[in-house]
Order: C-alpha cells, then sequence, then structure tokens
C-alpha cells in the first residue's frame, strides 16, 4: 500500500446562513485519507460531521449553504474549483456516499436493480447484459439473497437492512477510490446494524479503497477506522491513529466520548453522558468551543480558541490543558 | 391487477346507475314539464293530455323502470321541447363542446405541469412569483367574470375577437382561455407544491451522488415522484371542466351540449337532462378510472395494492 493521499481536505469552512445569523457548521476542518485507509469522524449530532460529507460531494443546499473557504483536493485536482460537469465525472466514479437513512435515499417509483445500474449507465460503458450481469454481482456481494429475482424489487419492498445493502451496492458499483459513509447503520435496528457493520469491515478488505466513515459511535470507530477524527462544533478537537487515540485519549471531549461508548447492541444517541448540549455557534469563534461544557475549562479557554497541540506521532489534540505537556503544531 | 380492474369496474358501473337514479328523481322534483311546454293559457285538460302522452301520470315507479329498460334497448327518449330523440340532438352538439374539452383539458396539462416545474425549480425567482400571482388570480376570479371580461375587452373595445357563436377558429379562443385559465392556475400549483415538496427528499441527493446531472436529477428522479399527486387532480379537473363548458358556452352563445343543457333544464326537457348526466357522468368516471389506472403505474406502492 502506498502512502498516497487520494482525499486532502484544507482548512474547510462550511457555512450556514438565515436570516440574522450564521452558523459556521464547519469552520476550518484539514485531513487527508490515504489510499486503501478507513478514516473515522467522530462526535455528537450537530457537530458539523454531515456537512464535511455533503461538501466534498457539493451536495450543500446552495440557497443557504456555503463554502466560504478552503480546499478539497481529489488527488490533485480541487473538487470546489471543478465545473459541474468534470465533478459529475467524479461522484459516482471515484468518490461515492452512502446516506444516513436507506429508505429515504432510494427512489420509491424505480426498482432497486434501475436504481443500481443507473450508476453503471452514467459512468461505464456496458451492454445491457453486461450491465445486469454487474449489478447481480454486486448484490451478491452485498449478501443480498437471491439477486435474479430482487433487481425488479421496488426500496418499498425490502427491509431497512436490505435497502441499505442497496446503497452499498450503488456506492461500490465503480470501484470507487472513496467511498464517504455518513452514518451508515444509524437509522437501522440494532442487529442489522452489525450486520451491515460487518459487510463493510469485509468490504473494505476486500476492495481496500479508502473509506471516511462518519459515525457518533466510538465502538464502531474502534471496529472499522484506521485513524479518527474527533469533530466538535465544528473542528477537529483531536486527531490520531485509532489506537492512539483509545490508548491515550486528551482531549476532554474525547475523553468523555469513550467514557460513555455504548456498546453497538445499544447505539442510541442518548446514552452520550457528557452533559450540555453541542453549542449554537456564531462567527467568529474565540474561544474553546467545549469551554462550556469542560469539567477543566479555566480561564484561557473561554479567551482564545486552542491550536493543534501533538500528543504523539500523528496524535494532536485542541486543548490549553496540553499546552505545557505537549509539543505545539502548526496551526491545524 | 385485473380484480382491481374488476372492483373499479364495478364500483363505476354502481356510480352511474346511482347518479342516473338520483337525477330521474332529482327532475321529477321539479314540477311539472308542461307549464314551460305549452302556452300559458292552455287548458288544464291539454295539459293532462300531454302529460299522459309524455307518460308523466303513471306512478313514478313504472315511469323508471320504464326508463331503465329503454336505457338497456338503448331507447333514450325523445326531447320535450325539441321533439327529437336526445341522441340525435347530443350528437348535433357533441362536436363542438367535446373539441372544447379536449383541447382546453390538453392545454390545462401541457401548461399547468411544466410551469408548476419551473416555478418550483426557480424557486421564489421572479418568474416564480410572476406566475405564482397570475395563477392565484386564474384561479380566484371566477371563469364566467374572466369571459365577460375578455368579452368586455377583445370584442367591444379592441375588436379583436367574436363575442358568441362557433363558425370559426378565432370563435374559440375566448370559451378555450376562459375554460382552462383556472386548470392552468390549478395543476401549475399543485405541480409546483408537489415538486418542491419532493426536491426536499434526500434520494435527489443520492441521484447527484452518483453523478447524474441535474436534468435528470429533476426530470426523471423528481418530475416521476411530484407528478402522482398531480395525476389525481388532473381527473378530477376533467369534471370541472365539462361543468364550466355549460357556464362559458352560455356567455359566449356556443351551441354546445352546455348550452342544451341549460335550455333542458329550463324547459324542464327530463329525457335530455337524464341524457346530458348520463354522458358526463360516464366521461368523468371513465377518465377517472384512468387516473387511478395510471396511479399504480407510476406508483409502485400502491402497484401492490391492487
Ligand atoms: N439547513 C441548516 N441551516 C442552519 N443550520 C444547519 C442546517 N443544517 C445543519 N445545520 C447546523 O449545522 C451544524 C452541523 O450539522 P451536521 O453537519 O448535520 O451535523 P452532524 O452530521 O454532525 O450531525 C448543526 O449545528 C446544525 O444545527
Ligand atoms: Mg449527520
Amino acid at each position: 500500500m502506498t502512502m498516497e493521499n487520494v482525499l486532502t481536505v484544507n482548512n474547510l469552512k462550511t457555512y450556514y446562513f438565515s436570516k440574522n445569523n450564521v452558523t459556521p457548521a464547519v469552520d476550518g476542518v484539514s485531513f487527508r485519507l490515504l489510499r486503501g485507509e478507513v478514516l473515522g469522524i467522530v462526535g455528537e449530532s450537530g457537530c458539523g460531521k454531515s456537512t464535511v460529507a455533503r461538501s466534498i460531494l457539493d451536495l450543500l443546499d446552495r440557497s443557504y449553504a456555503k463554502i466560504q473557504g478552503g480546499e478539497i483536493l481529489f488527488h490533485e485536482h480541487d473538487l470546489l474549483k471543478l465545473k459541474k460537469k468534470d465533478l459529475n465525472r467524479i461522484r459516482g466514479k471515484k468518490i461515492s456516499m452512502i446516506f444516513q437513512n436507506p429508505q429515504s435515499s432510494l427512489n420509491p417509483v424505480f426498482t432497486v436493480g434501475n436504481q443500481i445500474a443507473e450508476i453503471l449507465n452514467i459512468h461505464e460503458r456496458m451492454t445491457k447484459q453486461e450491465t445486469k450481469a454487474r449489478v447481480i454481482e454486486l448484490l451478491r456481494l452485498v449478501g443480498i439473497p437471491a439477486p435474479e429475482t430482487r433487481l425488479t424489487s421496488y426500496p418499498h419492498q425490502l427491509s431497512g437492512g436490505m435497502q441499505q445493502r442497496i446503497m452499498i451496492a450503488i456506492a461500490l458499483a465503480c470501484n470507487p477510490e472513496v467511498v464517504i459513509a455518513d452514518e451508515p447503520t444509524t437509522a437501522l435496528d440494532v442487529t442489522i446494524q452489525s450486520q451491515i457493520l460487518a459487510l463493510m469491515n469485509q468490504i473494505k478488505t476486500k476492495l481496500r479503497m479508502g473509506m471516511l466513515l462518519i459515525t457518533h459511535n466510538m465502538g464502531v470507530v474502534a471496529e472499522m477506522c484506521d485513524r479518527v477524527m474527533v469533530m466538535y462544533g465544528g473542528v477537529v478537537v483531536e486527531q490520531g491513529e485509532t489506537a492512539s487515540i483509545f490508548a491515550s485519549p486528551s482531549h476532554p471531549y474525547t475523553k468523555g466520548l469513550l467514557a460513555s461508548i455504548p456498546s453497538i447492541k445499544e447505539d442510541k444517541e442518548e446514552l452520550y453522558s457528557i452533559p450540555g448540549a453541542v453549542p449554537k455557534l456564531t462567527v467568529p469563534v474565540n474561544h474553546c468551543r467545549f469551554a462550556d461544557r469542560c469539567p477543566h475549562a479555566f480561564g484561557k479557554c473561554h479567551e482564545s480558541e486552542p491550536p493543534f497541540f501533538e500528543v504523539e506521532n500523528g496524535h494532536q489534540a485542541k486543548c490549553w490543558l496540553l499546552e505545557d505537556t505537549a509539543g505545539r503544531t502548526h496551526n491545524g | 391487477m385485473s380484480a382491481f380492474i374488476v372492483k373499479r369496474l364495478a364500483k363505476a358501473l354502481f356510480t352511474i346507475w346511482f347518479v342516473l337514479t338520483l337525477v330521474f328523481l332529482l327532475t321529477r322534483l321539479t314540477g311539472d314539464p308542461t307549464t314551460w311546454l305549452l302556452p300559458d293559457d292552455a287548458s288544464a285538460t291539454v295539459r293532462a293530455e300531454l302529460r299522459v302522452s309524455l307518460g308523466l301520470d303513471r306512478p313514478i315507479v313504472e315511469q323508471y323502470t320504464d326508463y331503465v329498460s329503454a336505457l338497456f334497448t338503448g331507447d333514450m327518449g325523445k326531447s320535450y321541447h325539441y321533439l327529437r330523440p336526445v341522441g340525435e340532438l347530443f350528437a348535433e352538439r357533441a362536436g363542438p363542446t367535446l373539441t372544447l374539452a379536449a383541447i382546453s383539458f390538453a392545454l390545462a396539462i401541457l401548461f399547468g405541469v411544466p410551469i408548476g416545474i419551473i416555478a418550483a425549480v426557480n424557486r421564489n425567482s421572479l418568474l416564480d412569483r410572476f406566475t405564482m400571482g397570475i395563477s392565484i388570480a386564474g384561479y380566484t376570479i371566477p371563469s364566467f367574470v374572466f369571459g365577460i371580461l375578455m368579452i368586455f375587452l377583445f370584442s367591444l373595445q379592441l375588436r379583436l375577437l367574436p363575442s358568441g357563436g362557433m363558425s370559426t377558429p378565432l370563435h374559440y379562443i375566448m370559451p378555450l382561455l376562459t375554460l382552462t385559465v383556472d386548470s392552468v392556475a390549478n395543476i401549475a400549483r399543485l405541480t409546483r407544491s408537489s415538486m418542491l415538496d419532493v426536491l426536499r427528499q434526500e434520494y435527489l441527493d443520492s441521484a447527484r451522488a452518483k453523478g447524474a446531472g441535474e436534468r435528470v436529477v429533476i426530470y426523471k428522479h423528481a418530475l416521476r415522484n411530484a407528478l402522482i399527486p398531480v395525476v389525481t387532480v388532473i381527473g378530477l379537473h376533467l369534471g370541472t371542466m365539462i361543468g364550466g363548458t355549460v357556464v362559458v358556452e352560455t356567455v359566449f352563445a356556443f351551441p354546445g351540449i352546455g348550452s342544451l343543457l341549460v335550455t333542458a333544464a329550463q324547459y324542464r326537457d327530463f329525457p335530455v337532462i337524464q341524457y346530458g348526466v348520463m354522458i358526463v357522468a360516464t366521461t368523468v368516471i371513465l377518465v377517472n378510472l384512468l387516473v387511478d389506472l395510471s396511479y399504480g403505474l407510476l406508483d409502485p406502492r400502491i402497484r401492490d395494492n391492487f
């Protein structure tokens, strides 16, 4: 495996504009995704994870969301500078996406076979027979029983787990280099969640594609991710190798998340025991975004936003508590 | 699927029978046709004789069974006023009305649906506000007022269009506009709101994430879903439209089925009224049957219940 960057995000800022305020949903996020690597983005609901994902594939509603700055490089191409037509050659073909809610992500009036075939028709030159054969192959890959007969099913005839398998089949159809999975199991029953995770685990080793796995569940991170970024209030507060983060979590927020890991069997957001809620922020922010909920906050936390401090090689956290013990890194 | 069709057909037949019976009874409640068919000074004996010859002296149940059994032989009766078989009268008048209703129905769909789509896709744009403003006006102004305003403007003031009759294509313009404006407005507004609803759906984002162009997203993924409620309402519109022809034909002195029915109502011309209602009811019911079937074609979730 080469250490090539497939996806590089630099200082991404995506804001939501409403009549009387601006929400910095993503406020200077940077990361790299290597070929074949699974990078987790973890954090509570509302911390900006989906906004990162949607920014990458330009799925934001332009009427109120704007990318204020930054770069999103796929290899060396900045996706933010691409023409719509060129972006459409990358969407689905090179970078694909699995959404949180399979039921609303499939079009109710087309058969699942048709919806898988669509992505092949957009990107691949295939005959009808080849397309059909590939669709069946994909259905088999994602563990749909009797794929030949399932082709003609409509989404409402399938269970949530089966629908998510279809979404995964669509995402894998063109052998993309990057799959963005935005909480792919959150909407599913607990028993189904572990099946889908097992499927994704199996596919990840089989197909060696890079994956950006968004979750609010540290248990999922432990099981799936090589590296992880912890997001809070629109910024990354801690990042590093999964093992390192689990061994020495350095941001109080990460510690809170780890202390409240729900087992995969009882994955519910309410289980998080960090008191307080994700703050409603307005720009510009000049304090630690977690300060209000942080048990260790002191004067400085309310006065200026911390930069990344190096904890170990490649493991960094944004917390003033680390200022004395850790090496300060260039702004991240 | 076929069980569904049989069930719907049976229901349609029942509805037609019900409407016929209702109209048969209601017409007879309106009073004595001889009041208008004979001069004011006609004697009571003459009136009684006419009633006998029209069969109106017999018990109502007998009249009803005669009426129904005649229907089965295809005998629709004779007009009291015109003294001619009603089938003939309608055949003469059907052409203009059908032309009017069919063109207007087609125009309503041809304009209403695209206007709604464009307004929704360009939501809150000037274009959206403009078309929706006009559409609300078209919807709230009663069509006869609109028709009279047009006569005033185009016939009396500008002298561009004839105000009544049907001898040239020009004669059709104002009746068509009057009849269509309501439905275009209504279909456009409905298409717009249905489309706006669908444009928020996540499956459009999954289509975009596949690399589908915006045209495909709108015209394949969104439109197909947005049309489901529109199609139902389009079916209902045919009924409104046929009702509308009655008004329009009266306003524009347009000799079609609508004006025939108005005259028939004035004269208590029972056979004409009954026949007219039968035709209208059958048409509306059949069109709605077709609509229901196409609804199932558009929406697989409905199809499962067939
Ligand atoms: N349409 C919107 N308008 C205004 N704010 C929004 C909108 N959508 C999301 N947000 C805000 O942006 C922040 C990040 O949202 P999101 O990216 O969906 O978070 P996550 O996926 O981590 O739950 C949240 O605080 C949310 O309130
Ligand atoms: Mg989310």
